[in-house]
């Protein structure tokens, strides 16, 4: 056991006179943890005014302002009307997302779902921003679904419009008697219905004065009505233990898992190259001819990387508690904290004995990070991902590392819901240790 | 237990893929004697080194360190140390540290440990430098740090491997003073190294290697006798000598060989005063390599 302690000080104590290693080890994973912290802030929503588009309105209808007002109301979008040649310009420069062209006589159509040839609304995007255009479509929809509910609570205009579909109808050379007769009662019938709308509208509004509501009484129709909640805040509203089982409380909560595991890997990814640097340097051969065993060299090495992985999440943990983080189990982050260290370290334990070179651990290190993180979730939400890199995802060590330390800071585990989580991480680190064993011995038994 | 042999080994062979790095080689090191490997780079002394500590597993071939062949252990470990020829320091920590952390690893702790650090420090005359880093160190002072770990245990065997290569003068001097104290307290050396002048000077005995094999081995006097040839004497003058005398003139140079050359130009009548310069080249080790191998050891 004193071999063990000896090596992990000495590595330590290496760590600590360079400082180059040590912003590496300490500083820079906690500095991207920062930012990736920042970047996810928003939890994949956009943050207001984030979205910039242009709209160039050649309408210049009812409807169209309609519209404009509609995207304008969005506080995720920041609109601006210009010209196409300007809007374009400002997509060069990366000033907005894309530009919306509504083009002459769309008023006629908009929101008018028996149109048959409505005149298309266009959007330019830039190809570089996809996520952000493609956002950008969905805000636009939800712009113009508006204009069906906001078409049809001006009954005196839908009226008008129903009167002009059924003159259009009788004139029609190309409809049949019998359909003409269809479609004239079709259109018939939903003139009583739009009777009966302003018929409980107007009975809304006056019950709405009498109570003195804060309603503004106003009555129309939506194509859904969306109500959003906290998943967890009903769970919990369920739950008898209310007040000890806080929910997110801060958007750092959901951002610091993921940058706790950035910490992490850039931790093991700087440890790993420390065996190959002792055979570089030739300490290795003194270690390998001394009484000391292989395997209490490995647990020396490993016991110091896990003391300084722990370091990171520590700092990473008192950086989150200052900026609001509150993890709801202190506990179970910390035993989720020793299973992600442990994993981590297992995995660098395996890739400093397979290595050969300094450059190539440390190159190797970073790539096979890079990839675990891009299937696990820490780079991009799995939900981005297509069906069969979600399954894969189920063997990157970094999903299950997010997912113990999420479990522990919001997701509102029990102990024995974390069994699995930690069982996977134990269970990785382990075989990354014994990768890492087999080849070191191997190595010296040549 | 006192053993005859420190070191015994029999018929090694070590091979990388088709590269035959030992072959068939066997010594033999008396308890208390320093042994010199004296070969060319690529001799496959390191190789033996490294086979004799347990870091290489010979392909055959037997090796016992004392009455013991599990060489791998850690009780053998603990009867060895080792400068390995590659500076085996860290350099981001002072010499102290690295002192304090190898100690460690051979088991010293406490009052041992400090006692033994200082007589370490005092050995490589480092001593008002303890607490500076390593990376401040000149190369003769590393050296120097290197061959003290290696004694800080205070091992019955100690293998020197090359541990004058790239050092000054006066740190070389620091060495073979060393190496001299050891052999005065009895310890068993093994010392690698290209240069003959050094084996010639430190070894009780020296053993010649060359591309994986052992040619000879017995004390210098032993391998000069038996290999070394005869004395070469070199008289340089403007005339040429007596006619009846043996030997080759160059017209600048007269030459001659001979086992006993004092005695061969004391029958020839010799006149200094006939040569503006007389010299006597005795056969050393580099003539021992040469008539073994064909090739100076200079030239590797």
């Amino acid at each position: 056991m004193n071999a063990i302690l000896n090596i992990a000080y000495k590595d330590l104590l290496l760590l600590s006179r360079d400082r180059m290693a040590l912003f590496f080890l300490l500083g820079f994973p906690v500095l991207m943890g920062v930012l990736f912290g920042l970047m996810y802030q928003s939890s994949g929503r956009p943050e207001p005014g984030s979205v910039g588009i242009a709209v160039i309105d050649e309408d210049q209808s009812a409807m169209s302002q309609a519209l404009i007002q509609n995207l304008t109301a969005n506080t995720s979008l920041q609109v601006q009307t210009t010209d196409l040649a300007t809007a374009r310009q400002w997509i060069k420069t990366r000033k907005i997302v894309g530009l919306v062209i509504v083009p002459a006589r769309f008023g006629e159509t908009a929101g008018i779902f028996w149109a048959e040839d409505p005149v298309p609304l266009r959007v330019g995007r830039d190809p570089s921003r996809g996520a952000e255009a493609a956002m950008l479509e969905g805000f636009l929809l939800e712009a113009a679904g508006q204009l069906l509910a906001q078409r049809w609570q001006d009954t005196t205009e839908t009226r008008k419009l129903l009167q002009e579909q059924k003159q259009s109808i009788q004139q029609s050379e190309s409809l049949t008697a019998v359909n003409k007769r269809l479609l004239s009662q079709l259109f018939t019938t939903v003139e009583q219905w739009v009777d009966d709308v302003d018929e409980v509208t107007q009975q809304a509004e006056d019950r709405a004065e009498a109570a003195s509501s804060d309603d503004d009484g106003a009555v129309g129709f939506q194509l859904a009505k969306i109500e959003s909640f906290d998943a967890f805040a009903s769970e919990q509203a369920d739950s008898k233990q209310a007040d000890s089982e806080p929910t997110i409380r801060s958007g750092w909560d959901l951002s610091f898992p993921q940058s706790i595991l950035w910490g992490v890997m850039g931790s093991a990814a700087g440890f790993a190259i420390s065996l190959v640097r002792e055979r570089s340097r030739g300490t290795l051969l003194r270690l390998q001819t001394s009484p000391v065993a292989p395997l209490q060299i490995l647990l020396g090495k490993g016991l110091a990387c896990f003391v300084s992985t722990l370091l990171v999440v520590g700092m990473m943990v008192t950086l989150g508690l200052l900026l609001g983080m509150r993890p709801q189990s202190p506990g179970l982050l910390l035993g989720s904290a020793l299973a992600v260290a442990f994993c981590f370290v297992g995995i660098m334990m395996a890739m400093s004995a397979l290595g050969s070179t300094e450059e190539g651990v440390g190159g190797a290190g970073w790539a096979i990070n890079m990839v675990m993180a891009m299937f696990g979730g820490a780079m991009m939400p799995l939900a981005f991902m297509p069906p069969f890199m979600q399954t894969l995802s189920d063997l990157s060590p970094v999903k299950w590392a997010i997912l113990s330390l999420e479990a522990a800071i919001w997701r509102n585990y029990s102990l024995g819901e974390l069994g699995v989580p930690w069982a996977v991480l134990i269970a990785i680190g382990s075989v990354g240790f014994a990768i890492g064993l087999y080849y070191f011995h191997r190595g010296l038994s040549r | 237990m006192t053993h005859t042999h420190m070191v015994s080994a029999r018929d090694l062979h070590k091979s990388y893929g088709n590269r035959v790095a030992v072959a068939g080689l066997s010594l033999e090191v008396p308890s208390g004697q320093t042994l010199g490997l004296l070969g060319p780079n690529g001799a496959g002394k390191t190789t033996t080194l490294q086979m004799l500590v347990g870091l290489l597993r010979p392909d055959s071939g037997t090796i016992s360190i004392g009455d013991r062949t599990d060489v791998s252990s850690a009780g053998v470990r603990s009867m060895i140390g080792i400068a390995p020829q590659s500076l085996s320091l860290y350099e981001e920590l002072t010499a102290e540290e690295n002192l304090r952390f190898f100690g460690g690893l051979y088991g010293l702790k406490g009052s041992r440990l400090v006692q033994r650090v200082d007589w370490a420090l005092d050995f490589a005359e480092l001593a008002d430098r303890r607490r500076h880093r390593v990376q401040t160190y000149s190369g003769g002072m590393k050296r120097r740090l290197n061959f003290a770990c290696a004694l800080l245990h205070e091992p019955q065997l100690v293998l020197l491997d090359e541990p004058t290569v790239g050092v000054d003068p006066q740190s070389r001097q620091h060495i073979f003073d060393g190496i001299r104290r050891l052999q005065q307290a009895g310890l068993t050396v093994i010392y690698t190294t290209h240069y003959m002048e050094e084996a010639q000077r430190l070894c009780d005995r020296v053993a010649i290697m060359d591309q994986g094999q052992l040619l000879e081995q017995g004390t210098v006097p032993e391998l000069i006798d038996r290999h070394g040839g005869k004395s070469l004497i070199l008289g340089h003058s403007a005339t040429p000598p007596p006619s009846h005398w043996p030997g080759r003139w160059d017209g600048q140079v007269w030459r001659l060989e001979s086992d006993r050359p004092v005695q061969a130009l004391a029958e020839l009548a010799f006149d200094a005063s006939q040569f503006t310069r007389l010299q006597i080249e005795q056969p050393d080790l580099e003539s021992v390599f040469l008539n073994l191998t064909g090739r100076s050891l200079r030239d590797e």
